[in-house]
């Protein structure tokens, strides 16, 4: 074992730098631009080129730029509540990665339950989208608060549901307990019909959530001049924009912990090399190897990097399809299908889970060498 | 729902929450993302139902009736490209028509090739035109992928324009008594060729607006215009074709080349659904049609010059020459008087035409769907703001009036009498 | 039958294909056509005759003109860019050739005085389009 003191300089290394504060804030960067990129791509533009290799760090410096720009502040408004409100835009979304598990089968912050805490934090971020709307005092972004406010409790329902329908396969309530079921069976909680619709009903609220096109009704530009952030300038709106990106590699590293097995790879399927990587399976396992650690570490990041990437593109290839709807229209949509949709397969996913995913399921275990079934 | 909070964020500080009045007034511009060029409509909203529009018009004037006056009227086609940013030629058309008009009555006629020409050259500034309201309306409804597509098409046509005229927004190509420039066979290849792509493409976006729910979601059945109401109201072009009035008067008062046997094949395309999707396919449709013109216009482009010298001075006469612009009916109202200088010049612009129809296709609408309904008729508000005095200050009955000649030279007598310290 | 989703086929051809609509233009050249392109303006100090022409015709009345002690009428032409609609209505009005309109097209400048164009006669240090045009 570790000195104590030795663990606490890991975690808090650990927060701040490789798992934590930095590397989202350069994931989220990253995905960014793979966003921008491909919804340039789809739309036959090129998007953008100049800044680093293909415009890589664009977003980086995008974010600097609007560090640098004037901060107004509106003389109606409750200033330290727009000031409250853009940092708690940024820490929430931060403070939400740290559950998600990136490097390790667990996150930084692991429990039993946290999966209860991730869904009260989920709203959280939405309230403080309602608060900084409202505190701004602006005419144009009442409405997109209200909208926003409507929204949140459309989309909200959704994925509860889906989350709590994982749990309930699986039989965890922590996102670390739900990765290592997939682990342990041998795979992805995705490869089952009703999980499988479950995942696209998650990307599709997620899509809500985010406010993007088709659902970008609270930030619409040319209905409401930007809704809730209109009047968000400078330090405070790179806050939020920074926020908004952290949230997005927020939800696509959830929906992959929960669906597509998180970090976990090809040794799902290939006993030995699990092994191998369990080997050192923490730093404070004195028989580990270090050099395994890290190869484990680079291994978990590069596949954890790669499904969360591959989610973004589906969501951004969404954003290049749709006009925006109208809020009714999505209330009507919301309430009337996803909601009702997503209630009946949870129902059905009881009594299909027992029966026909384990029947199905082991005519197809032949296919992979571990032969696993449950 | 979510708007209706706006309505206790505007409402008067006087007096409780139950006697509040029913409507609300919620501004709608003249600073707006969704408005290109400055305009104010004031909403009367009861809930989220606007229930009253009134339009406010008059903040871009710039004096081009007058600044015509002091030039010639060769001089006055470039000036008058400039009233429209987008529609810039057929401006430029329906002057040299009056002039060629008035010319007329000392037997003057202008060369049959070069109307051919300038009539290709307005049917290829209706297609791009038509394509940039297209763009504009999926930006509109946040269709953006649609926007940059149609986009990417339109430069197609802007390569033509700019080849065959030298510019890509103020073609300045007319002249009094023909064209300045000729099209060479080269051109006319090339034409025929990206025409084609045009129409090709074309027909791929017609085929989407009519298949994608989300573009019906949100164009349906809002900003209805009945017909009866557009007949009253005077709408004018795709807006009175699309609540299926048959008016275009590129049929009904043929000029140009329309007059002569382009008339037979001319079609004119109307749609019956009154609202915003009957616009979107009314324009769509007719850019295709535009693109057949253009290849009949080619293919019957008739020898000879392009270029007659017309006399000096243009003899006394009063002209009135209406014309097809992309957005409507066109009139250019030309006064001579025996010199090479018009004596008086007044244009009105279809914008002018169709804004109480807007105001009327305003009722009944959520306030989303304002935006789009307001880009519906394609508003060029620069365009059509002309003389004007403010009657009235108070903002709720603004009103705007016209003056006559007289009034506005006692007007301005008054004026200076009373400014006396204000220099040119 | 409506659904929505209709482009997505069309959307993901442009994805993957390897030529995009877009020009990097500064970086990469723009697309215009080969001639009778309106542009900056040529001067040939030589062949005019400081008749006045160009004068009378322009329509923003961008040309202006000085004394000169080449021409035959003492006088030549001094165009102000900033002014101009790039119309090529001088460029018809010339009977002697001396004035056209090339297809130099980048036009940004720093200062108003940079717009103009002076002929060599007296500040050839100003005349900056006429020198690149070579």
């Amino acid at each position: 074992m570790l000195a104590l003191w030795a663990q606490w300089l890991l975690l808090v290394l650990g927060i701040l730098f490789f798992p934590g504060i930095a590397f989202c804030i350069s994931l989220a960067l990253f995905d960014e631009w793979v966003d921008r990129k491909f919804y340039a791509a789809l739309q036959d533009r090129i998007g953008p080129l100049h800044t680093g290799f293909k415009g890589i760090a664009q977003p980086l410096a995008d974010f600097i730029k609007l560090l640098s720009n004037e901060d107004i502040e509106p003389s109606a408004a409750d200033k330290w509540g727009m000031r409250i409100m853009a940092i708690f835009g940024l820490a929430v979304p931060l403070v939400l990665l740290l559950f998600v598990p990136i490097i390790n089968t667990t996150g930084i912050i692991s429990f039993e339950g946290d999966l209860l805490l991730l869904s009260f934090l989920t709203t959280l971020l939405a309230l403080v989208i309602f608060l900084a709307g409202w505190f701004s005092a602006n005419r144009l972004a009442m409405p997109g608060t209200m909208r926003a406010a409507s929204q949140l409790l459309s989309f909200e329902i959704p994925i509860l549901l889906a989350m709590f329908s994982v749990a309930m396969r699986t039989g965890e309530l922590s996102v670390a307990g739900i990765v290592n079921w997939q682990m342990v069976h041998h795979r992805p909680v995705m490869f089952s019909l009703p999980m499988f619709m479950f995942l696209i009903i998650y990307l599709l609220a997620t899509q809500a959530e985010l406010e993007r096109t088709p659902f970008d009704i609270p930030v619409a530009e040319t209905e409401i001049v930007g809704g809730w952030e209109v009047e968000y300038s400078g330090k405070k709106l790179a806050f939020f924009r920074l926020g908004a990106d952290l949230q997005m590699i927020y939800s696509v590293g959830i929906a992959t912990s929960l669906f597509l097995g998180g970090p976990i790879g090809v040794e799902m399927w290939i006993p030995s090399f699990a092994d191998w990587l369990a080997s050192s399976a923490s730093l404070s396992n004195p028989n580990g190897i270090l050099w395994i650690a890290v190869i484990r570490m680079a291994y978990y990041v590069l596949i954890f990097a790669i499904k969360t990437t591959l989610l973004v593109l589906a969501l951004s290839t969404f954003r290049a399809l749709m006009a925006r709807i109208r809020i009714d229209q999505f209330l009507e949509f919301s309430w009337k299908w996803l909601i009702p949709v997503s209630l009946g397969l949870m129902i059905f996913s009881i009594f299909w889970v027992p029966w026909l995913d384990n029947t199905l399921w082991v005519k197809f275990e032949g296919l992979f060498p571990t032969g696993g079934g449950t | 729902m979510a708007e209706k909070k706006i309505v206790k964020v505007d409402a008067p500080k006087t007096g409780c929450v139950a006697c509040m009045p029913r409507t609300m007034e919620i501004p709608l511009g003249p600073q707006h993302p969704a408005l290109k060029e400055p305009e104010h409509f004031l909403l009367e909203v009861e809930g989220e139902v606007i229930v009253n529009a009134t339009p406010r018009i008059g903040y871009v004037h710039r004096g081009i009736e007058k600044l015509a006056e002091t030039k010639t009227y060769s001089q006055n086609l470039t000036l008058v490209e400039r009233v429209c940013g987008i529609c810039s030629h057929i401006h430029s058309i329906s002057l040299v028509n009056a002039t060629e008009t008035a010319l007329g009555l000392e037997g003057f006629k202008p060369p049959e090739r070069a109307e051919y020409i300038r009539t290709i050259v307005s049917e290829l500034e209706r297609i791009h035109s038509h394509i940039l309201w297209f763009g504009v309306a999926a930006h509109e409804i946040g269709f953006d992928t649609l926007f940059m597509l149609s986009w990417r098409d339109r430069e197609l046509t802007m390569d033509i324009l700019e080849d065959i005229s030298g510019n890509r927004v103020n073609y300045a190509i007319n002249e009094v008594g023909g064209t300045r420039r000729d099209l060479s066979e080269k051109q006319i290849a090339r034409m025929n060729k990206y025409m084609d792509i045009t129409i090709k493409r074309l027909k791929r976006y017609t085929e989407i607006c009519l298949k994608e729910d989300t573009i019906r979601l949100r164009t349906q059945g809002i900003g209805v215009l009945l017909p009866s109401t557009a007949k009253k109201l005077c709408a004018v072009g795709p807006t009175a074709r699309a609540s299926g009035l048959k008016i275009d008067i590129r049929y009904d008062d043929p000029y140009n080349a329309y007059a002569g046997p382009l008339r037979d094949i001319f079609n004119v395309i109307t749609y019956d659904t009154n609202d915003v999707f009957s616009r979107v396919v009314v324009r769509l449709l007719e850019i295709i049609e535009a693109c057949k013109y253009v290849k009949w216009l080619l293919a019957n482009l008739p020898d000879g010059p392009v270029f007659i010298k017309p006399p000096r001075k243009v003899p006394e006469a009063h002209v009135l020459s209406r014309t097809e612009a992309p957005r409507g009916e066109l009139i250019h109202y030309l006064w001579s008087n025996n010199t090479n200088k018009p004596y008086r010049l007044k244009i009105t612009t279809p914008t002018l035409a169709n804004i109480l129809s807007v105001a009327e296709m305003l009722k009944g609408d959520y306030i989303a769907d304002s935006t789009i309904t307001l880009a519906s008729i394609d508003p060029c508000f620069s365009c059509e703001d002309r003389i004007i005095t403010i009657i009235n200050k108070d903002r709720r009955k603004a009103k705007v009036d016209n003056l006559t000649m007289d009034q506005l030279r006692k007007y301005s007598r008054e004026w200076h009498a009373k400014n006396k310290r204000w220099k040119k | 039958m409506p659904r929505p989703g209709v482009i997505i086929c069309e959307a993901l051809r442009n994805a993957f294909k390897k030529k995009k609509a877009t020009i990097d233009y500064p970086f990469q050249e723009g697309v215009k056509p080969k001639k009778g392109l309106r542009g900056a303006h040529y001067f040939i100090l030589e062949k005019c005759t400081g008749c006045r022409a160009c004068e009378r015709a322009c329509p923003p009345m961008c040309i202006e003109m000085v004394p000169s002690e080449v021409t035959k009428t003492g006088k030549r032409p001094v165009i102000n860019l900033g002014e101009c609609i790039f119309c090529g209505l001088c460029e018809e009005a010339c009977r002697y050739d001396a004035l056209f309109l090339t297809d130099y097209i980048e036009l940004s400048a720093f200062g108003r005085d940079e717009m103009i164009i002076y002929s060599k006669e007296t500040k050839p240090s100003e005349s900056k389009e006429q020198q690149e045009e070579g």
